[in-house]
């Protein structure tokens, strides 16, 4: 039961497929990162998996089984999916005490958690009054509520500030490397880049790539992304690059990016005309160009 | 379903809102005989004995009223904050979700009727023993009956908004709805069909009827039937909620 199966899961509303035959599974003691752009079906997933929407084919369970079989749900999964899921007359330790009494769990959990997620100070404080990122944080408390051995967040990151995504993030880590899984959506690569190790990539609820973040990083290693140019003269230096049939953009005050040829052909280029040159390195890919390429692509092929 | 119920209970306590509802449904029945005491000497109303049970009905009315829009805020307000997802993330069988609200929405309803009986009778009694009026010549077994007509509507108005929200699932489309219903359309609708007997079968009528039980009025249909047709209702509206809330998915 802590690890995710999803197989051949499809959702349709109308003639639109929000999941398309997705499959994946999340391994125990690792992060997985649930990626697509919105609209993608991150959510349906989520929600499927979580059975509050019933898929039309296929599953979503915990180790085979679904989770409203599980027997005491919450001792096995934990789960966020909005941070509008308050009422906000009600204090975020009602809150809580609310959903450990639902579960039957000790309710000192509640100050565990609370003091898990940084709360403890503002836990009688009704959840109106609460920031975006505090309301973050009382979702994942209610997730940790019954020390579960899965985690499935949406969007957790969303709303804070550096300090909380950097806890965030260290949190996240440690409970994965307690030999607990993780499942955690974003739209954005960059947001859990550093946070996941393996990424589940989707768009328009078909499975793009399930691969880990390293494999990713290295697919992307062989591709030509050209060289930066740092310069006193870019004008000249942009000039004679052209002559020699080179594709430059200026990039900003001095700084030209140069594509299509190896670095020795650039070298020479510019050192004919002896312009100076302060800096040339290539130009380091980003992940998140990887992950626009591949759900771009899913999308125009849509 | 015991830890739904209390959690349900929970929910409840919780939140200010619900106590001072809770304070004001008590204390109705208080305007009454705040009225009575302040009018004019000669406008005074002919006290009596019944006047007691008269009391109990006034206080009934408004905490009926009060248990069916609690009873639509406790499952409505749910899908209206979002609170539906952690509640059934944490319990997600459906079906004893359900029954867990109805339940506990029957038990507020006789709560509030309590109270509110309660209050009657005591704000009676202190009143009309200083008017002289022997409270007690009604009979004991008379208040007892009126008092369990005024507790079981409660309850059952209780359960009929629970099973009204969860079918409805918009707060505000339910409440607007339930109250030009029994407002509007009950008091009108028996008056345009020329069948006054057409209120024996709604809810309003059913519940006055209920409210009747120490003292049924003569011509209308007895209490005990209105209490069936209650039941009925609120047993039709938690089955069928139960079987929407299988069946829904939570976008």
């Amino acid at each position: 039961m802590d690890t995710i199966d999803v197989s051949d899961l499809t959702k349709r509303y109308g003639s639109i497929a929000a999941v398309d035959q997705l499959s994946f599974s999340v391994p125990k003691g690792r992060v997985t990162g649930l990626l697509g752009p919105n609209g993608a079906g991150k959510t349906t997933t989520l929600r499927t998996l979580l059975g509050l929407i019933r898929p039309d084919a296929g599953a979503a369970t915990f180790g085979g089984t679904p989770y409203h079989r599980l027997d005491n749900p919450v001792r096995h999964v934990g789960a966020s999916l909005d941070t509008n899921s308050f009422h906000p007359g009600r204090t975020g330790y009602e809150h809580l005490r609310i959903l450990s009494t639902i579960s039957g769990l000790d309710n000192r959990r509640v100050n565990v958690v609370l003091g898990q997620v940084g709360l403890e100070g503002a836990a009688r404080r009704r959840v109106g009054g609460y920031s975006l990122g505090m309301r973050q944080r009382l979702a994942l408390a209610g997730a940790l509520l019954g020390d579960p051995a899965v985690l499935v967040l949406d969007e957790p990151a969303n709303g804070l500030d550096p300090d909380g995504v950097r806890w965030l993030r260290g949190f996240l880590r440690d409970f994965a490397a307690d030999g607990r899984t993780v499942l955690v959506s974003s739209h954005m690569l960059a947001e859990v880049e550093q946070t996941v190790d393996d990424v589940v990539i989707i768009s328009n609820g078909r499975l793009v790539r399930h691969v880990t973040l390293d494999d990713l990083a290295l697919d992307r290693a062989g591709k030509a992304n050209g060289m930066r140019i740092r310069t006193p003269q870019p004008h000249d230096a942009a000039a004679a690059l052209a002559a020699a049939g080179l594709r430059v953009t200026e990039e900003g005050p001095g700084v030209l990016a140069v594509s299509g040829a190896p670095v020795a052909d650039i070298g020479r280029a510019v050192a004919g005309i002896g312009v100076t040159i302060y800096e040339m390195s290539p130009i380091e890919d980003k992940l998140e160009d990887a992950f626009f390429e591949l759900t771009d692509s899913m999308r125009s092929n849509a | 379903m015991t830890n739904l119920i209390r959690a349900e209970a929970r929910k409840l306590a919780s939140l200010r809102s619900w106590w001072i509802l809770a304070a004001a449904v008590a204390l109705f029945p208080l305007l009454p005989l705040l009225a009575m005491a302040t009018s004019p000497e000669g406008d005074q109303p002919v006290f009596g004995p019944d006047t007691i049970l008269m009391l109990i009905r006034g206080g009934a009315d408004v905490a009926a009223v009060a248990a069916l829009l609690l009873g639509i805020i406790a499952v409505a307000g749910e899908y209206r904050h979002g609170t539906i997802v952690p509640s059934l993330l944490a319990g997600p069988r459906r079906v004893p979700f359900v029954g867990a609200k109805l339940i506990t929405q029957m038990l507020v309803g006789a709560v509030l009727a309590t109270a509110a009986a309660t209050v009657s009778v005591l704000g009676g009694w202190i009143y009309l023993s200083t008017q002289g009026v022997d409270v007690f010549a009604a009979s004991l077994g008379d208040m007892t009956l009126a008092a369990t007509g005024v507790i079981a509507g409660g309850a059952l108005f209780g359960g009929i908004g629970a099973g009204i929200g969860a079918l409805v699932r918009n707060q505000t489309a339910a409440i607007t709805g339930t109250l030009v219903w029994i407002l509007a359309v009950e008091g009108v609708l028996p008056m345009v069909l020329r069948n006054p007997e057409l209120r024996d079968w709604m809810l309003t009528g059913a519940s006055s009827r209920l409210f009747h039980l120490a003292d049924p009025i003569e011509g209308m249909a007895s209490p005990w039937f209105a209490a069936g047709l209650l039941v009925a209702v609120a047993a039709t509206l938690g089955v069928s909620a139960m079987g929407l809330m299988r069946a829904a998915d939570l976008e």
